[in-house]
Formats: structure tokens, sequence, C-alpha cells
């Protein structure tokens, strides 16, 4: 118990001299306000686009190949390595997993995207 | 009263002038000196300055490091407004300080950063040797040291640009101020 207390008075100690410093700095700080100091930060330049850029929806048959032909290799090779540690619970789960992939990879063929002509 | 106050100058000065975060702002080849002071040779941490800052809001102290140009004056201004207070700048080097070589004869540069926002610290020479700019830095602690809290107003006062004074901030938040600013300098 005594190793908590210690802790315990870490934590207050913390809180109470963050406290000091934010409470010290309202009271001392000189502060001034204006229309260009709430503006957004650009390396000071004006903001001209908004920051979320919308991707075109035919860059999902480039993300489900990506993740067929890549992801599924990274995860899989571990698992192949590892597998008599794991045990059968793994399987299930890569079979699950894989199973998943597998309804992209038939969405891609029915889609031809496999055709490299 | 004056005691306590005085006291509360000396730890407030004390930790302020030796925790000054400068702000990234490298324009030319005075920022390979700010680099090398920074560097292990000079190590510019023994005077608590090493950590530069990618954003103003986080720092305290704007070097100037290099030419300004038309085109960067409205965004130097803009950066400095964006500081928080208390702000000190330094001009490193004889172009921020007055434009340097190309003082005189020049259609791009702006004659001493002084024009456009107030220096604490002029650095000349050309480029400073870091050993200048630390020197220089340990002049602008020793003029923070000098401050009190009695005297905040004229600190503001002191630190304000001419656009501010005037309250013509609006023409920083468009998008041809940096035709304005070629007129007005």
């Amino acid at each position: 118990m005594q190793e908590f207390g210690v802790i315990f008075i870490f934590i207050m100690l913390s809180f109470i001299l963050a406290f000091c410093m934010l409470i010290f700095s309202i009271l001392c700080a000189p502060k001034t306000k204006n229309k260009v100091k709430e503006l957004p930060y650009e390396c000071g330049n004006i903001v001209n686009t908004d920051s979320r850029i919308k991707y075109n929806i035919q860059f999902l048959n480039y993300a489900i190949l990506f993740l067929i032909f890549d992801i599924e290799i990274i995860f899989l090779f571990p698992f192949a390595i590892s597998y008599e540690i794991l045990g059968i619970f793994s399987l299930i789960e890569i079979t699950i997993f894989i199973g998943l992939l597998l309804l992209g990879l038939i969405y891609v063929i029915r889609k031809k995207l496999l055709r490299f002509n | 009263m004056h005691i306590i106050l005085s006291t509360i100058d000396n730890i407030y000065n004390w930790a302020r002038s030796n925790s000054l975060w400068p702000l990234t702002f490298a324009t030319s080849c005075c920022g390979i000196e700010m680099m090398s002071a920074t560097a292990s040779n000079f190590d510019i941490a023994r005077f608590g300055s090493e950590v530069f800052r990618a954003s103003p809001r986080q720092a305290d102290l704007l070097i100037i490091a290099g030419t300004i140009t038309h085109k960067m004056a409205p965004i130097l201004l803009r950066l400095y407004e964006q500081m928080a207070e208390p702000k000190y700048v330094i001009a490193m080097g004889a172009c921020s300080c007055s434009g340097g070589m190309f003082k005189n004869d020049s259609y791009s540069v702006v004659y001493g950063a002084d024009k456009i926002i107030p220096v604490d610290i002029y650095l000349p020479m050309c480029p400073p040797k870091p050993e200048a700019l630390i020197d220089a830095i340990k002049k602008l602690q020793h003029k923070i040291k000098q401050e009190s809290l009695i005297n905040r107003d004229a600190y503001i006062r002191s630190h304000k640009t001419n656009l501010q004074q005037k309250d013509d901030l609006d023409i920083l938040t468009l998008k041809e101020d940096i035709q304005i600013f070629k007129m007005g300098l």
C-alpha cells in the first residue's frame, strides 16, 4: 500500500503544478486578440481549399485489389510461420478473414478487373 | 507590494528568458547558420532555445533568418500576428536588418524587416556566425530580464505592428495582400 501512496502524491502534485502554471500565465501574460490570430495556420498563407479531399469512387477497385494481394499476404505470412503455436482457433479466425476477402476477389473477377489488355 | 511584485518578476522573467522557443522561419542562407547553432557544435540548447516550433502558436521568438521579399512580407506579418504574447523578434543577418546587399537597387526585397514588424534585437553580418546568434539570444534574454509586470501595457504597445495600430488587419485575411503590401512598402 505504501507504493500507491507515493503514486497518489505524485499525481496530486502534477495536477497542482499544472493548475498553478495555468493560473500564473492567465494572471501575468500580456494578451491581444485579433482576426489574424484566429486564422487557421497554413505556414502563413491563406487557406484556399477544404482540408478534407474527396477521392474518386473509381479508386475503390484499386483499394480492393490492394487488400487482397498485399494486406492479406502480410497477415498470412506470420500466421503460417507460427501456426503450430497458435493452434486450431487461429485457423478458424484466418478462414473467416480469407472468406471475407474472397468475396472481394469474386467481385473483382466479376468486374473483369484482373484482365490486363 | 513592490517587494512581492519584483520577486514575481524575477521568477517570471527567469523562466521566460531561459525557455525562448523559436519559430522555424528561415528564408535564406542565414537559416543554415541558425541550423548550425542548433546542432551539437554550438548547441543553442545550453541557453534553452533548442525547441524550434513548427507552429507560431507555441513559439516565443521569431528569428528572421534571411532576406524578406515583398512576396514573403504578408506571410511574415501573419506569422508574427499569430504568435502568442509575449513574443520577441531577432532580425538575423544584414538582409533582414536593412535589406543588406539588395539595398537601394532591388525591386523585390523589403529594406529591413522592421518596416513590417517591430524588431527587438538586430544581428548584422552576412551571414552571422552561430556564436553571433547565441550572443543575440543572450542579449534578448538580458532584455527580457529587465521587463516588469507593471509595464505590461508598454510591452504590448511597443510590440504592435503598424497595421495593428491602424486597426487595418482585414487585408491580411484577403488573398490580394501581396499586391497591397508591395504598394505600401
